[in-house]
């Protein structure tokens, strides 16, 4: 992999760079359960960042999922809460021709696609065992829940996982299907979520996206995309937490003197740096290999690492700040807290280092 | 299969010439030694410079002006990892990668003429003297003193932590030629001849019974004053110019995989009990982690080479690799001893590579050193702090 980025990926960086800070305002923040909003989503849409890494034939610019690595950052960076993750995951499910308007709405912004992949007591890439799909005198029918989707309640598709005859399989299911309860609530991070029960929900007859391994392998995909976003968009969270931190302490004065003078604070600074360094370095690594299909066979492992350094740095990070930020770091109106909540949600997104770590250790048996 | 960075076709084809190349020409008894962690004689190490030499790579950061290939970045740091893994003995830096971009960039005409291509030939083995009993971290206040009469540089004082100053017949080293304003600013440069009278070399004992690092004490040593390297009272800069070269190469990234590897064996043997350590949850998760550190250590390397090229870093990139890259080392030194258990007391062979148990707890003891040299860990963090955090 290359680290050098090409003249385009440096002009798209300094764009997102330049954008990022009017696009989202600190003070725009929604409070925790203010509503989705969606003018900012159809922003980031007209801004073609949706596009920029969907196929060319449905209207994308058809680059890889790297290319998007200062959307990710920028999104971090500035606690932006925007269902861009979940979208190119659900590009990736819906990969090949059979769906080509829907991914074409979806980077007009006319369609809001997300994966509804969890359930309840599931960790990281676990399949299916709650949902089902089952034949009934009129169709097919689906049933079960799903849990923590994000922006399942914004969405105006579900990419859902279910057995069907006994194999894993993926639906696409339209929101305004009936027979599904939808449960909507904010994460730890604000984070538009809901719970979907589908209780006997008709599902049409082309509904079926894969079965079988051919299911197996796009759940994989997306789940290398998840895991690369949530990397990318904790490295850039905990760079911006980290340079917020340093501001700080070259201001606030005690003892007569601004505390970074103090060498025990300086010294935490270093080591805040050092671990946000090693989490940007493997989040370009996981982006780098999540849609590259060269790395299918080798990637999970990259991937794990590159999750289990960015929870690890986040946490350092995230409690750090807030230390040397004093109490002031625990109010709602001081922006460490909010990074700090966004850094444990996504710390515990998709798997944690505990359960990451524990996988590379038995691959090494 | 360890986790490796996903490598482009064009390094991978590198890596595999640099590879081919050294699993034929390290000699088989010093690769044996190397990989059993025995201690090397210089004979073993100026044997191994020699092939290198005649390969032309010895010089493998030296411009192809110089006699060197003329790499970039990346294939500096595969060519570096390789020699690791291919259980070569540790090119030490002092006269390639220390002294030779210092007289590149700062010396005379007549200077570099003289010694760059007596390091390539490995004709001298230079030493580093910085290092003063009172003058560690604090390099700058350091005391040897050297007064000028007529062409002379007339040397007195001591050094000490002087590596390999046993083996070293050269010494490039910083005295004080001013002490009277701030203590940066009357140091100088010096290139001086081991054999020259009144240069007295003690070797240290460390904490594994090994000599590696020595006292040298000068008696009114006299030096030719030709042999000073950029101005008069400058030293201080040009050793700083010096630093700068070894900015992403510091994290030894090779060594630590090849000692991961040996960790990785040595965990797999079944005990008495027919259970083994990899089989312990919580040890395999220290591995894991070690694996992860090192991934890290390597994508960082490679992110901030090349950041460098575009002009974009912070300055302390190698404080950060240092730091990072030193506690990695620390960490499989400790799991190696772990490994190895109670066992740590004997001298008998292990595995194929026949690292002996209580080498490895001397490993331990002694890369303790890792967080000491080169820059403590608290001035690499006080690096980081003043040059990339502005505080």
């Amino acid at each position: 992999m290359q680290f050098e980025l090409n003249e385009e990926q440096q002009a798209l960086a300094d764009s997102v760079a330049k954008q990022a800070p009017a696009l989202f305002p600190f003070q725009a923040r929604g409070r925790r359960g203010a509503a989705f909003d969606a003018s900012k989503w159809q922003e980031i849409v007209d801004l073609g960042w949706v596009a920029l890494t969907l196929p060319e034939t449905a209207g994308g610019m058809g680059l890889p999922v790297a290319a998007a690595a200062p959307i990710f950052e920028a999104l971090g960076a500035h606690l932006a809460l925007l269902p861009y993750a979940p979208s190119l995951q659900a590009a990736a499910l819906l990969a090949g021709d059979q769906h080509l308007g829907l991914v074409q709405a979806m980077g007009e912004g006319k369609a809001i696609v997300v994966p509804a992949l969890g359930e309840a007591g599931s960790d990281f890439g676990a399949l299916p065992a709650a949902c089902r799909v089952e034949k009934s005198a009129t169709g097919l029918q689906l049933h079960g829940e799903k849990r923590a989707v994000a922006w399942g309640g914004q969405a105006t598709h579900w990419i859902v996982s279910a057995l069907h005859a006994g194999e894993v399989s993926i639906w696409l299911v339209p929101a305004d299907s009936q027979g599904v309860q939808i449960k909507a609530y904010a994460g730890l991070d604000d984070k538009h979520l809901a719970d979907l029960r589908f209780t006997g929900t008709a599902l049409a007859a082309d509904a079926c996206i894969a079965q079988g391994a051919a299911a197996q392998a796009l759940l994989a995909d997306a789940d290398a995309i998840a895991l690369a976003a949530a990397c990318a968009e904790g490295a850039g969270a905990m760079a911006a937490l980290h340079a917020l931190t340093l501001d700080y302490v070259k201001t606030r004065k005690q003892f007569g003197k601004a505390i970074g003078s103090f060498q025990a604070l300086q010294h935490r600074l270093a080591d805040m740096l050092v671990k946000v360094e090693l989490a940007k370095s493997l989040a370009a690594v996981a982006l780098a290999v999540a849609d590259d299909a060269a790395m299918r066979e080798s990637r999970l492992g990259l991937l794990q690492a590159a999750k289990v350094q960015m929870c690890q740095s986040a946490r350092f990070i995230g409690e750090q700040a807030v230390q040397l930020h004093g109490g002031i770091g625990l109010t709602n109106e001081c922006q460490a807290s909010h990074y700090a909540r966004r850094l444990l949600a996504l710390d515990k997104l998709h798997g944690d280092a505990n359960l990451h770590l524990g996988r590379l250790a038995d691959a090494l048996v | 299969m360890p986790l490796q960075l996903p490598w482009g076709a064009q390094d991978a084809a590198f890596r595999a010439e640099v590879r081919s190349f050294l699993q034929a020409a390290v000699p088989a008894d010093i690769r044996a030694k190397v990989l059993a962690h025995e201690v090397l004689e210089k004979d073993d190490y100026v044997r191994w410079y020699k092939v290198l030499s005649a390969q032309g790579w010895l010089g493998w950061t030296w411009p192809k002006e110089w006699g060197g290939p003329g790499w970039d970045a990346r294939q500096i740091h595969i060519f570096e990892e390789e020699l690791w893994l291919a259980g070569a003995p540790e090119v030490y830096a002092f006269g390639l990668r220390m002294l030779a971009p210092v007289l590149m960039a700062h010396g005379s005409e007549a200077q570099k003429r003289e010694h760059l291509p007596r390091i390539l030939s490995c004709e001298d083995w230079w030493c580093q003297g910085y290092s003063e009993p009172g003058a560690g971290s604090d390099l700058a206040s350091l005391r040897t003193s050297a007064r000028i009469e007529g062409d002379t540089i007339i040397i007195n004082g001591q050094k000490t932590w002087t590596t390999y100053a046993h083996f070293a017949n050269r010494m490039f080293c910083l005295v004080r030629t001013d002490a009277s304003g701030k203590p940066q600013e009357g140091i100088s440069f010096v290139l001086l001849d081991m054999a020259t009278p009144g240069i007295t070399v003690r070797p240290i004992e460390l904490v594994d019974g090994e000599c590696e690092v020595n006292e040298v004490f000068f008696d009114e040593v006299r030096v030719p004053l030709a042999n000073m390297v950029g101005p008069m009272n400058a030293g201080w800069t040009v050793a700083k110019a010096l630093l700068s070269h070894e900015r992403f190469n510091v994290g030894k990234i090779g060594r630590s995989k090849r000692e991961l590897d040996l960790l990785k064996r040595l965990a797999a043997r079944p005990r008495a009990d027919g259970s083994s350590l990899l089989g312990d949850s919580s040890f395999a998760r220290q591995i894991a982690q070690v694996e992860v550190d090192i991934l890290a250590l390597e994508a960082t390397v490679l992110r901030l080479v090349a950041a460098a090229k575009r002009g974009q870093g912070n300055g302390a990139e190698a404080s950060v690799l240092k730091l990072h890259g030193t506690a990695v080392a620390q960490r499989i030194s400790g799991l190696l001893a772990d490994a190895v258990g109670e066992d740590i007391n004997s001298a008998e062979a292990l595995a194929q590579d026949g690292a002996s148990p209580v080498a490895l707890g001397m490993q331990h003891l002694n890369w303790r050193k890792l967080t000491i040299y080169g820059g403590s860990d608290e001035v690499q963090r006080n690096i980081i702090a003043k040059v990339a955090l502005g505080l």
